[in-house]
Order: C-alpha cells, then sequence, then structure tokens
C-alpha cells in the first residue's frame, strides 16, 4: 500500500508554494490526488523501491481534461495507481525547475524534450531509479490505464512487449 | 570528420539561393578536461549568441563547478578558439542568460540569480560589477539593444496575484549597468496572473516591443505590446491563432491549443519577426510558426509555419531567431533527419525569411550527425554573418558540449 506520510504532504506543498502563482494557471493534475514533481518522487521512488507513473500535462489541454474527467475518476484507476506507484506529474510548457537523478537541474519544459513528449497527455511509467518501462501517448480510458497498470506492476514487460500482453487478453 | 573541413557547402541544391550557408570548422567553447556536465540555452528570447563588429559573444548555463552557473565566451569572427571566458554569476545559482552586443567590444549580459535577476558589463578588461534588476522575486529576463545604442530589459516578477512582466531601460555607465527608468508594468495587473518567457526588440524610431506567453485564457497563448519613447505600453494584443475546443465539447475546462518560447528580431529594414514553438497539430508535436510585422510592432500578420514539410511529421525545439542585414534567420532542432531512429535524437535546422517568405528547411551540416545537436541559438552580424551556436550529447540524457561556428551566404541571394 501506498500511505501519505507527512513529508509526501510537504513535498506536495514545498511544489504548490514553489511555483509562486495560483494554481488557475498551472497545467490541471486530476483533483484529489496527490502528485509531486519528478524529482521528489524519484527520491521517494528510490527509498521505497517503487515505479514511478509520471504524468505529462499542459494547461487547456483538452485531451488532459478528458481523461481527468473520466479516467482518473474511476476508484479502480486511482487506487491501482496509488498503491503501485509514486505519482509524478508535470507541466509540459512549464519553466519550473527540478533535478534528474544524473545531477542535471533542468526546466519540465525541457524534461518533456528528453523524454520525447510530443503531446498531452503523456503517460510515463519508470523504474525507481527513472530509466523507462514503457510509454502511453494520449488519452487513456480507465480500461486502458488498468491494463497498463497489470502489465507494468506484473513485471510482465520484462518478458513481453505491451502489444504482446495486450493480445494475450 | 565534419570538423576537418575548413569549409562545409551547406544547402538544398535544387533551392537555388535560398538555403545555402557556408560554415566555418565549429569551435568548442567550454575546456575539455571537465567531467559530465550539462549546458543549457533556455532563456527567455534566446538571446544566447550575439554579434559585435569584430567578435561574438555567447552566454549559457552549465553546471560543472557543481551548481548551474552563467558563463560567457568572447571569440573574434574566424578565431578558432575564444580569446576570453568568464563566469559571470557571482551567487548560489544562475539560469537562463541572455546578452547583447554593446558596440566597440562591449557587452551586456543578463540572467536570473538567486530567486533575482541582474545585469553585467563586460568589455575587454573582463566583466564589470553586477546589478540587480529587482529586489526579489524574479527571473526570465531578456534583453534587446538596437543601432542607435537603445537597451532594454523584460522580466517576469511574481506577485501576490501571479506572475506580471516588467520592462525598463537600461543604461552602461563606465562599466556598470544602471536603471534608466523605473520598470513598468508591461499588460496591467489581473487576476490569476501568469504571464512568462518575454521577447523584447526594438522597432524603428525607439519602439520597444515586448511579446510574452501568457495564460489568462485558461491556457497558454502569446501576447505582445509596444511603447513608444516615454511613453506607456498599448494594451496587449494577441500574437498567436489558436485552436478551441470544437463547438460540440459541451462543457469543459480545455480551451486551446498551446504554444511557448516567443522570440523576437528586428532587420535592417526595420521590419519585425516573432517565431514561437506552436501546438495547434495535436498529432506532430510543437511546430515553429511565425508573424511579422511592418508597422513597427504596433500589429503583427497572420501566422505563418516557418518549417518545411520535411519537419512536419516530426516535433520542433528550442527555436531561435535573429534579424540582420535584410532579413531572418530562424533556427531550431528536430529529428526529421533521423525519422524511426530513437538513438539519433535531434540536429539543428535553419530557415531564411528574405523577401516576406521562409525558405526550405536547412539541415545545418556542422551542427547535425550522429547524436544530439540541438538547443541552438543564432545572431547575424552588420556584414550577414551568421553566428551560431549548440549544444551536443551522445543521447538526450548524456552529458554535454557546447559548439560554436560561424557562416557566410554561399550565394547574394541567401540574406541580402
Amino acid at each position: 500500500m501506498f500511505y501519505i506520510n507527512k513529508r509526501h504532504l510537504l513535498a506536495l506543498a514545498l511544489y504548490m508554494a514553489g511555483s509562486g502563482m495560483p494554481g488557475t494557471v498551472l497545467a490541471d493534475p486530476p483533483q484529489g490526488w496527490d502528485f509531486l514533481p519528478l524529482d521528489q518522487a524519484l527520491q521517494i521512488a528510490s527509498r521505497e523501491q517503487r515505479p514511478v507513473f509520471l504524468y505529462f500535462g499542459r494547461q487547456g489541454c483538452p485531451s488532459c481534461e478528458k481523461t481527468n474527467r473520466e479516467s482518473f475518476t474511476d476508484p479502480r484507476v486511482k487506487e491501482r495507481l496509488r498503491e503501485n506507484y509514486v505519482l509524478a506529474y508535470a507541466d509540459s510548457e512549464s519553466g519550473k525547475r527540478l533535478r534528474l537523478n544524473s545531477g542535471e537541474r533542468i526546466t519540465e519544459m525541457a524534461l518533456g524534450v528528453k523524454l520525447k513528449v510530443f503531446g498531452t497527455p503523456f503517460f510515463y511509467f519508470m523504474q525507481p531509479n527513472g530509466q523507462p518501462i514503457m510509454r502511453a501517448p494520449g488519452y487513456q480510458s480507465a480500461e486502458d490505464f488498468l491494463l497498463l497498470d497489470r502489465y507494468v506492476s506484473g513485471g510482465h514487460y520484462k518478458e513481453k512487449t505491451f502489444s504482446e500482453f495486450k493480445a494475450e487478453g | 570528420m565534419r570538423y576537418l573541413l575548413a569549409l562545409v557547402f551547406a544547402g538544398l541544391p535544387i533551392i537555388a539561393g535560398a538555403a545555402e550557408w557556408r560554415f566555418d570548422s565549429p569551435v568548442e567553447l567550454t575546456a575539455k578536461d571537465t567531467a559530465a556536465h550539462f549546458h543549457h540555452h533556455d532563456g527567455a528570447g534566446r538571446r544566447h549568441v550575439a554579434a559585435g563588429e569584430q567578435e561574438v559573444a555567447v552566454v549559457w548555463e552549465d553546471d560543472h563547478s557543481g551548481m548551474p552557473q552563467v558563463y560567457m565566451a568572447v571569440l573574434a569572427y574566424g578565431a578558432d578558439a575564444p580569446a576570453a571566458r568568464y563566469r559571470l554569476s557571482l551567487g548560489d545559482e544562475a539560469y537562463e542568460p541572455a546578452v547583447v552586443a554593446a558596440g566597440d567590444g562591449r557587452w551586456v549580459a543578463a540572467w536570473e540569480q538567486d530567486g533575482t535577476v541582474v545585469a553585467r558589463f563586460i568589455d575587454g578588461d573582463g566583466p564589470g560589477p553586477v546589478t540587480p534588476l529587482v529586489e526579489k522575486g524574479a527571473r526570465q529576463v531578456t534583453l534587446a539593444r538596437d543601432g542607435a545604442g537603445r537597451l532594454a530589459a523584460a522580466w517576469a516578477k511574481s506577485t501576490p496575484v501571479g506572475q506580471l512582466l516588467e520592462a525598463t531601460l537600461l543604461r552602461v555607465e563606465g562599466r556598470r549597468i544602471v536603471l534608466a527608468d523605473a520598470p513598468t508594468r508591461v499588460a496591467p495587473l489581473q487576476a490569476h496572473a501568469y504571464q512568462a518567457y518575454p521577447a523584447a526588440t526594438w522597432a524603428p524610431g525607439g519602439r520597444l516591443v515586448v511579446a510574452w506567453e501568457d495564460r489568462r485564457a485558461g491556457h497558454t497563448r502569446l501576447y505582445y505590446s509596444s511603447r513608444d519613447p516615454g511613453g506607456a505600453f498599448a494594451p496587449a494584443r494577441q500574437l498567436n491563432e489558436h485552436n478551441a475546443p470544437p463547438p460540440d465539447a459541451g462543457e469543459t475546462l480545455a480551451l486551446g491549443s498551446g504554444v511557448m518560447r516567443v522570440m523576437l528580431a528586428t532587420d535592417t529594414a526595420g521590419r519585425l519577426q516573432a517565431i514561437w514553438l506552436d501546438k495547434r497539430n495535436p498529432s506532430s508535436g510543437y511546430a515553429v510558426w511565425g508573424a511579422s510585422s511592418t508597422d513597427g510592432g504596433k500589429s503583427f500578420g497572420v501566422n505563418t509555419i516557418v518549417q518545411d514539410e520535411l519537419g512536419a511529421a516530426v516535433p520542433q525545439w528550442h527555436a531561435a531567431l535573429a534579424g540582420g542585414p535584410g532579413g531572418f534567420v530562424a533556427v531550431w532542432d528536430d529529428t526529421r533527419e533521423s525519422w524511426g531512429d530513437e538513438t539519433e535524437p535531434g540536429d539543428v535546422i535553419l530557415s531564411t525569411r528574405v523577401d516576406g517568405a521562409w525558405s526550405p528547411d536547412l539541415v545545418v551540416p556542422v551542427a547535425s550527425g550522429e547524436g544530439y545537436q540541438g538547443s541552438p541559438a543564432a545572431a547575424l552580424g552588420d556584414d550577414g554573418s551568421l553566428h551560431l551556436v549548440w549544444i551536443e550529447k551522445a543521447d538526450l540524457s548524456a552529458p554535454s558540449r557546447l559548439f560554436y561556428a560561424s557562416g557566410l551566404p554561399a550565394t547574394e541571394e541567401a540574406l541580402r
């Protein structure tokens, strides 16, 4: 289980305060979730040896809003993602800075370039050390997320492609 | 191999004269004895290189000292190594520099340092004193200087209601930068403001033009404003056209396509050009779009795409713009040369705007090939020479190196 502890809440509060801006001008992560900046999420992931689920969004992005409204409100999705991953969020147009495991200090926009995020929403599953497991661009339904979770949290990515896993039903 | 070539003929020969440049061999701007570190060119307006009469200045941020700091290299036209390198920043952390030529081998740089923005004069004797432009809470500073010596800075400042742009005139007194007037807001105060990444340029007659990212509408749009000498900034106008949700979208918070990182420049004919990264096509990532002004920045015309069709299927990143004799040069990086090859992460691409149209794109021969060559910036000299800087790395996550090369039009038609 993934429990919200004081450290997580502090990190989230620092994330919101660190922007120096009202929340309405940031890109829109789904309400009621506890997303962190990627660098803070990776620190927790490394300590707890849990994978990271990274959501790249953009303010005003129609498919992001659709994902938030239709998929992230599904209690099954919320339970599985919160239980199995440390959750991170990045604004694909933001100049907000974070520090990567390599030590490089970059903006969230530059992180998107590095991860080849060509559109939003864009979802990334990562190892606790930040190495990629798989990526899922574009709108994902609740069922899509549940399937992706089974593929990643079940370790199937080590043996087969997502297409092969999906074909097996 | 490419480094062995003294001159490389570039271009798309089927497009006679429109996109042909000859480049000198690249010059590495930073010492090779350093361990892995990372260079960045991500300042507001992307003014990371400036061309003087006989020299070029390049500014960047890297972390080779252990923390991000801002540096500058100066090299003579045609030189194979910098004549001088300076660390410009003096604090704990510094980011996002800009530089302009101030004439006679003098330069002015500005950057973010420890939560505010500062400026510094540099000449052959090295950097002068650091001048804070704002007491605290500022970032994303850019500079603009014109041929008459007018110098301005613009930046984003945090306020209780959001992030707002300010602009001011600067003056060089001795070796010190001073504020020539009180900073003023570029656009009026508004609730939940988020104004970011300003770009600035001078129009003929001393009109200062500023463009920026603005999230007041619920998604990022670009706005611009301008002011005459001694006047106030005009009401902001939208620069980019955007895609809105379809009428049948119902109740939605999603308000439109995205844009980011606008650049402005003025050519010697007094025309203004803006370019930016634009996400109006949802299937292929950001593309480089632009708009022109022929009335001194009071208005900009319809949006036109900058890149050619060969770049249509891949995203473009890190666009930068230079204005000079008779036109403009836009540079950016994209992966058109490595489509489908995940190990080839980007090359520097160039397009020239002469006579009101963007040329076919040129994959810059000295800034392309194996590995990543990207995050370019450019300046044009008074003689029409192009001064190009870019970052190289083996892949997108690898440590980086910083390069410079100069180019000249291979034909007179390339940039008159």
